[in-house]
Formats: structure tokens, C-alpha cells, sequence
């Protein structure tokens, strides 16, 4: 009974002896400014407080002992403390430090332009891309929006960057390149990409200064991410004026899984009887095609991917020509395949590997000076097969290196009756490292090095690249980039069949300094940029690496997503000025496919009363130069087309019906009208007989609907949610 | 004596299986951090009852009610919030605690209406980029909320205030609003929360909208 009562007294005075604290101080950011709205709080106990509109903020607590004292806010990193608690009063200042945040963190932006859901500061979104008045649904329709590029190439395919040719701009999916990223094309015609911009989550348009990790493009990379895990399953219908298109995309979010596949065929055979083109076609151009994909997440952080395209397509038309009826038809089939994996490995290593094959069929039937197609056939098969790993490593949040290998397989080849068959293979190997050294969140460097070698070449060459760049504030920065960029010549196969040799690398060397300024959705870039081009490839008399030039040019873009209501617009200008000698080149000229001054105007707008987004694109150029053998070859080069100029309308309507999402689409290119010349087609007999370079048609119009539609397997989209 | 201690053994295992749902402090402290939460109109009053709900959270881990009214806490300063720059981390707070909420109580019609609203935040914050993504989302979400509480008239009530403010060519309507509000008015007055600090909230928006749907 003694040892109860003993027992209850003890309990007793520890009862009275639970004093109170008060805490009491300011959270404040180390420049003092108060934080507000910031917890405090004593972990462990229901105790703590809100800061008030002066950062202070004081509590009481019946706890004793030891405690810890933390202090959080959105947008700031947690501020903890050990404290004891014992009675009386408690003063505790906690300083909190920025949290990470995207928006603050310096990216070297000297010749790219990005456009990623996933990140904050980028220029464009993927939507841009197909919401472009001018692109027609093209990925690199809409790139001719950004400065840098030319508009006025519609006879010649590709991106035609920066004084570059078309070919000197490389297409890489997954980090891998891409062989034939264009439909095929007809002689003085520009063909379209193949691949549906929906497929990519973020594109990073590069005209120059690009990372170590890609090669083989002298001017220019377009680096495409397809899409990770899709959100749910669904379905689409597309119905157009050029042809029809079906997909379905499944969802197993307890396997981890999802596949799909899209079928399509277009037609042009009803558009062109309702609107007649210029050349005569012999055969409607008609592509039918598939493409399929798969996803499987592995483990934690890991994915494999899986996409499959097969496109079969056939064109024949009739070009009249000074000299008679030119008649040209091609069958083109292309088969595509791209399978990677990327993870985390022992944590802090991420791993990309991947492999990729590639087919393209060409069967081309042309003959002069007859209005029907005859036997004069070139069976053409380029087949590309690539292996690529990087791994990467991060040391901490920002700064990471990459080491990278990747191992090229190609061959091309031809048969012909009269020429007989011919190919030629290559291995080309490169490895490369490079470090993104975040030297503060403000000042980044990027070194790296990247070493090719091709057999066919039997050269190799070691190409190093550097750039940095500073934020100086959280709107605006400067960067700057460099580096040697060297890519294997075009037409090998035809070098070794007409000279039994093949050329040598060319070079180019970059050097870009640019300011970005991006603030409340408007963003300046001027981008400044001088390229030597070194070793190109000349088949003026005998094939050598004789070749060189240079390109200079300052480029402007803004857009303004702010200023006016509901209206989001962009400019670019490009001033470009160029020489080369190159090719069947006698002196250093301006080559064909550059125009000195470029300049587009972008607009879209969104009435939210009927639901209608529409939008205008406007394209200028200053004519380039074209070949005129009239000319004696001192003024080779000296003539200018016409300037080039561009108007595209288009208008969306987006709906819903039942539970589908649909999109009415209706555009028309070059609406006013406007005559454009690329070049002039001579006779070979009288050279005062010439026929301009122009577009099929004077105009072009589309109409279209897109629907499309979850499917019933809501409850696992759901699961998936979170 | 074997008995008594038994008995006092067992009645300290019913008070610890009681004290784990219904902990005394626990309560008072989540209902001195409900009350007047009708008359809150500021994101920094929002904010302090979001900090008030954090504490809890973080000293009852196992209690999925101080997350969910985190999340709510968070949803009304996003709807009070002027600084389109502060949407972002908003949401992913909002997004965090409903997912915290979710696990601790899997299958609670009341978590699933505030997956509704913070699909809604989505599109908000972004329609062109979040539209397609978290319409549907959202709508699925609420059909999985009246589905596992048929009962619930905040189902009803997010589900009215969405074809209320949906433009009609994107499936809004105003009559139908009406129609589904006045509905979710008969089920608050039906409602029973299951104790004091269950999710009671929305009776008297629901009349302000309505009456904004009758006009």
C-alpha cells in the first residue's frame, strides 16, 4: 500500500511538473525576407504554427525534452532543428533555402529549340508542332517556322539549315538516326516526313552545336523522344480529303504494359480530280501504311520500347520540260524498326540501350522526251542496321556525364539493266563522352568528345564540342557553343560507281553565342552564329575533299503568348550569308538552296465562345540563287529567283461527341495565291528555253476530322492514376 | 485477481484499438482545425488550416483524414490563388496527399471526389496541354466515387459544378447542372457523416451554385 502511494505521488508530481514552452521566431529567407505562409511545427506532437504576414510565428507546448523543430514551405528546401524543451521561452530564427526549381536552373539553349511537355522552360510544346498553320501536320513543316531554317525549298526534301543541305540535317529517334525520314520524293518536289508528330513526347530542334551523343550531320540534328507509357486506353478515327486513318492503343497497367497500332491510307486520286495539279500524274501518289508500338515497364524506373512503321507508296507523274515530257514514277516501300531499354542501374546510373533496322525499296522508272513511262528502271535498297548504348552518370541533381558507343551497319545498293548492280557497305563506329557540369544552378559547362571511324571511308576523326552558358537572372542567359561536326559525303554509292572511290569526312565548325529571355510567357532568342565548312566533298573533274566555305548569320525569334487575349504568336527572322565550293562547283558561290533573308510570322487563336482555335502562318524569302547556263561561269550562281512568299490558313473545331473527342480540321496553303519559283528547268538544246520550278498546284486545302475515344477499360486507367 | 488483472489487460487492448481510430487528442485537434471552415475566404486562411491538417498528418501517419483535408486545404488555395506561377507546385502538393489519402483508405468515395477535383486543377491550370489527359480522368474518377457511395452528395455536387462551367460544345449545360445539383441538395440532407471529423463540407455551395445554375 506504502509503495502505491509512493508510486501515485511520483505519478503525481510528474503531472505537475509538464511545464509549458513557448517557441517563438521568424522564417525568413538568409536575405531576411519573411517566408510566408511557412509550417512550423514540432515533429511528433500536434504542436506548431503558421507564419504570419511578417514571417513570425510563436507557439506553446506542454511537451519536455528532446525535439525536433521544422519548418517547411512550398518552393523551399526543409528547415529542421534539435531542440530541447524545458520550460520558459524558446527563440528559433529558421532560414530557409530555395528549394529546386526547374525555372532557375541554367540549359545550354545556343542552337536549340525544344519542345517537351516535361520541362518548363522550353520554347514550344509538342502541340505547336501540329497547331501550325503552314506544316500541314509535318513535324518539319513546322520547324521551317524557327529561325535558322529555309522556307522557300519546296523542290528539294529536308530541312535545309543554316546554309546547309538537306541532308546535312540528320532525323534521330530515340537517340538513333533515322535513314529516311521522308516519304519518298518526285524530282522537284519536296516530300513530307514520315512520322506522325503524336508519336513523340519532346523534340529538340538543333541548328548547330549539338550534343557529343549524336554525329554524322554537318548543319543541323532533329532528336525525336517517342512517348513513354500512354495514359490510357483509346482509340482514333481520321477522316480527310487525302485519305483515312484508323488506331487503337491498349492499356495493361497491372502488367505494366500497352500496345498499339495505327493503319492508314491516303489517296490523293479524289483531291487532285476535284482540283487539278500542274503535272499530269500517271499515277495518284497512294501510300498505305502501318505502324505499331509497344511498351513494357521492367522494374522500378526501367521501360523497353518497341515501334514498328511499314509504309508502301507509289507516285508517277509527267513534267513537261523545255526539251518534251520528262516522266518520272517511283514504288517505294520502307520498313522501320526501333527497340530500346532504359533504367536505373546501382542507382545512379541510367542506361539507354537500343537497336534499330532499317529498310528502304526505291523502284524508279524515268525517261526523257516520252510521254510514257519505259524500261529505264533503277531498283535502289539502302538498309541500315544500328546498335547504340549510353550509359549516364549523376552526381547529384544536375550534373551528370555520359559515356556512349554506337556501331552502324549500312548498305545500299542498286540494280539497273543497263548499269548493271552496284553497292557498298559500311561500318561506321563512334564512341563519345561528355559531362553537363553544373559549375552553380546558373553556369553550366558541357564538354565533350566524340570519335567516328567508317571503313567504307577507312578514315577516322576525333570531334570535340563545348559550350556554356549563364543565367544571369531567372529570365534571361546567355550561352555559347563550339565544335566540329563531320559527316560522310551523299551519293557514295554513285561516287563509287562513276570514280571507284569514295571521299573522305567533311567538316563543319560551329561557334554560336545566343541570349534567351523567357518571362510570363514571352520569349526573345537572338542567336548569332559563324560555321567554316572544311574537306567537302568536289566532283568537278576528278572527287576530292577540295571543298570548303562559310556560313554567318544572326537569327531573331519572339513570341508572345501574353499581350494579346487568347492570341499566341511567333517571329522569326534568319539573315544568312553563304559560300561554298563545293560539289560540280567552279568557284565559292551561294549555293542553290540558301536565301540571304527569312522571316515568318506565326499566329493562333483560340475562341473559347465556339470552341475554334485557328491560326495563319506567313512566309517570307528573298529569292536564292538558281543556275543559268546562259551565264559565263564568272557569274556562276549570280541569278536570283523570285522572292517567295507564303500565306496558310487553318482552323480547328474541337467537339465532343458522346464521349469522343473530335477535331474538324480545315486548311489551305498559300491562299493568296502567290506564284513560287525555286528555280528554272533550261533546255539542253537552247538554253533561252527555260520552265520555272514550282509548286504541283498553286494551292493546297485540307479537310479533315479526328476523333478520339477512351475505351471501356476506365477503372484501370483509374488505378493507374496515381 | 488473475481476473481483474485479465480484465484490465483487455480493457487497455480496447482503449489502444479505440485509441487508434478515435485517439482523443487526435480529434480535438482535427476538430479545433475544422471548425469555421465555412468562412474561410483567403488562400492564406486556406493555407493555415492546410498547415494545421500537415501537423496532424505528420504525427498520425496512419490517419488518411488529416491528408485528405491537406489535399482540400491545398485544392481551395488553388482556387484562391492569383499567382498562376504558384499553380504547379500546388497541384503536385494536392496530387501527393490525395495519393497518401488513397493508401491509407483504398476504395473511399470521398478520396475519389477529390480525384475529381484535382483532375480539374489539371485542366485548369493548363486546358490546351491537361484537357484531354484529366477531362475524362476526372469524370471516370467521379463515377467511381458514386459508385462506391451512392450516397455521397459531393459526388453529385463536383459532378453539377462541372457541367456547370464546362463551355456546351465541351458537353456543358446549365438545366442538366441544375437537375444534378438539386440532387446533390437532397443527399446532403441526407447525409450522416460517420463521425465529427468525417468529410461534411459543401451543403451551403451547393445553393449558392444552384442558384447560379437557375439563372
Amino acid at each position: 500500500m506504502r509503495q502505491i502511494l509512493t508510486l501515485s505521488f511520483l505519478l503525481f508530481s510528474l503531472l505537475v511538473s509538464s511545464q509549458t514552452t513557448i517557441i517563438r521566431g521568424k522564417v525568413s529567407e538568409k536575405n531576411k525576407t519573411p517566408v510566408l505562409g511557412a509550417n512550423v511545427q514540432l515533429l511528433d506532437t500536434y504542436d506548431g504554427a503558421t507564419v504570419d504576414a511578417e514571417g513570425n510565428f510563436k507557439f506553446e507546448t506542454t511537451e519536455t525534452g528532446n525535439y525536433v523543430l521544422q519548418a517547411t514551405c512550398l518552393g523551399y528546401d526543409t528547415f529542421t532543428q534539435k531542440i530541447t524543451l524545458r520550460g520558459g521561452e524558446i527563440l528559433v530564427n529558421p532560414i530557409l533555402k530555395e528549394g529546386f526549381n526547374e525555372l532557375k536552373v541554367v540549359t545550354i539553349s545556343a542552337g536549340a529549340f525544344e519542345a517537351s511537355d516535361e520541362k518548363k522552360v522550353t520554347v514550344l510544346k509538342p502541340l505547336d508542332i501540329v497547331t501550325t498553320a503552314s506544316a500541314g501536320g509535318d513535324t518539319y513543316g513546322a520547324l521551317k517556322t524557327l529561325p535558322g531554317a529555309q522556307v522557300s525549298s519546296g523542290d528539294q526534301t529536308g530541312l535545309f539549315v543554316r546554309g546547309g543541305t538537306g541532308s546535312e540535317a540528320q532525323t534521330f529517334i530515340d537517340g538513333m538516326l533515322v535513314r529516311n525520314p521522308f516519304f519518298a520524293s518526285s524530282p522537284d518536289y519536296a516530300a513530307r516526313g514520315r512520322f506522325n508528330p503524336f508519336l513523340f513526347k519532346g523534340t529538340v530542334f538543333s541548328t548547330g552545336g549539338y550534343s557529343a551523343q549524336y554525329g554524322q550531320g554537318m548543319s543541323s540534328a532533329l532528336i525525336l523522344d517517342t512517348q513513354d507509357f500512354p495514359d490510357r486506353s483509346a482509340g482514333n478515327l481520321a477522316v480527310s480529303s487525302v485519305g483515312l486513318g484508323f488506331g487503337q492503343q491498349k492499356l495493361w497497367p497491372k502488367q505494366g504494359r500497352a500496345a498499339g497500332i495505327n493503319v492508314n491510307y491516303t489517296n490523293l486520286a479524289p483531291y487532285f480530280w476535284l482540283y487539278p495539279q500542274i503535272p499530269k500524274f500517271t499515277r495518284k501518289p497512294e501510300y498505305i501504311g502501318t505502324e505499331g508500338f509497344y511498351r513494357q515497364k521492367t522494374g522500378k524506373n526501367g521501360m523497353l520500347k518497341f515501334y514498328g512503321y511499314l509504309n508502301a507508296g507509289k507516285v508517277g507523274l509527267s513534267i513537261d520540260t523545255p526539251d518534251g515530257p520528262f516522266a518520272f514514277a517511283t514504288t517505294n516501300r520502307n520498313f522501320y524498326t526501333n527497340l530500346t531499354w532504359s533504367g536505373l542501374i546501382f542507382d545512379s546510373w541510367k542506361i539507354s540501350a537500343g537497336t534499330s533496322f532499317s529498310t528502304d525499296w526505291n523502284n524508279i522508272q524515268s525517261s526523257f522526251n516520252a510521254g510514257y513511262i519505259q524500261a529505264d528502271t533503277f531498283k535502289f535498297k539502302d538498309d541500315l542496321a544500328q546498335v547504340r548504348l549510353v550509359a549516364t552518370h549523376y552526381f547529384g541533381r544536375l550534373t551528370a556525364l555520359r559515356i556512349g558507343a554506337e556501331h552502324q551497319i549500312s548498305k545500299d545498293g542498286y540494280e539497273n539493266p543497263r548499269y548493271g548492280n552496284a553497292a557498298i557497305k559500311d561500318h561506321y563506329t563512334a564512341i563519345f563522352a561528355e559531362s553537363d557540369l553544373y559549375i552553380t544552378t546558373r553556369l553550366v559547362a558541357r564538354v565533350g568528345l566524340r570519335a567516328e571511324y567508317s571503313s567504307l571511308l577507312a578514315h577516322a576523326n576525333a570531334a570535340p564540342r563545348a559550350s556554356i552558358a549563364y543565367k544571369m537572372n531567372n529570365t534571361g542567359q546567355f550561352s555559347f557553343a563550339w565544335g566540329y561536326f563531320y559527316q560522310k559525303g551523299d551519293s557514295l554509292l554513285r561516287w563509287q560507281t562513276q570514280y571507284r572511290s569514295t571521299p573522305g569526312f567533311q567538316l563543319a565548325e560551329h561557334y554560336i553565342l545566343n541570349y534567351q529571355y523567357i518571362q510570363n510567357d514571352r520569349t526573345v532568342r537572338i542567336e548569332g552564329f559563324y560555321k567554316r565548312y572544311d574537306h567537302l566533298v568536289r566532283t568537278l573533274g576528278a572527287l576530292d575533299n577540295g571543298g570548303k566555305g562559310y556560313a554567318q548569320g544572326l537569327e531573331l525569334f519572339y513570341r508572345d503568348k501574353k499581350t494579346l487575349k487568347n492570341v499566341d504568336y511567333w517571329i522569326s527572322y534568319s539573315w544568312l550569308d553563304t559560300k561554298r565550293k563545293f560539289w560540280w562547283y567552279p568557284s565559292e558561290v551561294q549555293p542553290t538552296f540558301a536565301a540571304n533573308h527569312v522571316a515568318t510570322l506565326v499566329m493562333k487563336k483560340f475562341i473559347s465562345k465556339i470552341s475554334t482555335s485557328v491560326g495563319m502562318t506567313y512566309s517570307y524569302s528573298t529569292g536564292r540563287p538558281y543556275y543559268n547556263p546562259n551565264q559565263p561561269a564568272s557569274a556562276f550562281l549570280i541569278d536570283r529567283t523570285p522572292a517567295y512568299q507564303n500565306l496558310s490558313l487553318n482552323a480547328s473545331y474541337l467537339t465532343n461527341i458522346g464521349k469522343a473527342f473530335a477535331v474538324f480540321v480545315i486548311g489551305a496553303q498559300n491562299v493568296l495565291g502567290n506564284e513560287q519559283i525555286f528555280g528554272y528547268r533550261y533546255s539542253t538544246k537552247d538554253t533561252n528555253l527555260r520552265m520555272p520550278l514550282t509548286t504541283a498546284a498553286k494551292r493546297f486545302f485540307f479537310i479533315g476530322a479526328f476523333v478520339s475515344w477512351g475505351t471501356d477499360r476506365r477503372q484501370e486507367v483509374l488505378d493507374n492514376q496515381n | 485477481m488473475k481476473n481483474i488483472l485479465l480484465l484490465f489487460v483487455f480493457a487497455l487492448f480496447v482503449t489502444q484499438t479505440q485509441a487508434q481510430k478515435y485517439n482523443e487528442k487526435f480529434v480535438k485537434a482535427m476538430e479545433k482545425a475544422l471548425t469555421g471552415m465555412d468562412s474561410l475566404s483567403t488562400a492564406e486562411q486556406w493555407q493555415e488550416r492546410s498547415n494545421n491538417f500537415e501537423r496532424i498528418a505528420q504525427k498520425e501517419p496512419g490517419q488518411w483524414l488529416p491528408a485528405y483535408y491537406v489535399a482540400f486545404s491545398q485544392i481551395m488555395v488553388f482556387n484562391m490563388e492569383k499567382d498562376q506561377s504558384k499553380y504547379e507546385p500546388i497541384i503536385n502538393k494536392v496530387d501527393k496527399f490525395v495519393m497518401v489519402a488513397d493508401s491509407l483508405m483504398p476504395d473511399n468515395s470521398e478520396i475519389w471526389v477529390l480525384k475529381n477535383m484535382a483532375a480539374t486543377l489539371h485542366v485548369r491550370q493548363n486546358p490546351m496541354v491537361n484537357g484531354q489527359k484529366f477531362g475524362p480522368l476526372g469524370g471516370m474518377a467521379l463515377e467511381k466515387a458514386k459508385k462506391l457511395n451512392p450516397e455521397n452528395p459531393r459526388a453529385y455536387m463536383q459532378e453539377g459544378l462541372s457541367l456547370l462551367f464546362t463551355p456546351p460544345q465541351w458537353g456543358g449545360d446549365k438545366v442538366k447542372a441544375g437537375i444534378i445539383l438539386e440532387k446533390a441538395l437532397e443527399k446532403f440532407k441526407a447525409f450522416k457523416p460517420e463521425t465529427t471529423i468525417h468529410p461534411n463540407w459543401g451543403e451551403k455551395a451547393t445553393e449558392m451554385f444552384l442558384e447560379m445554375a437557375k439563372k
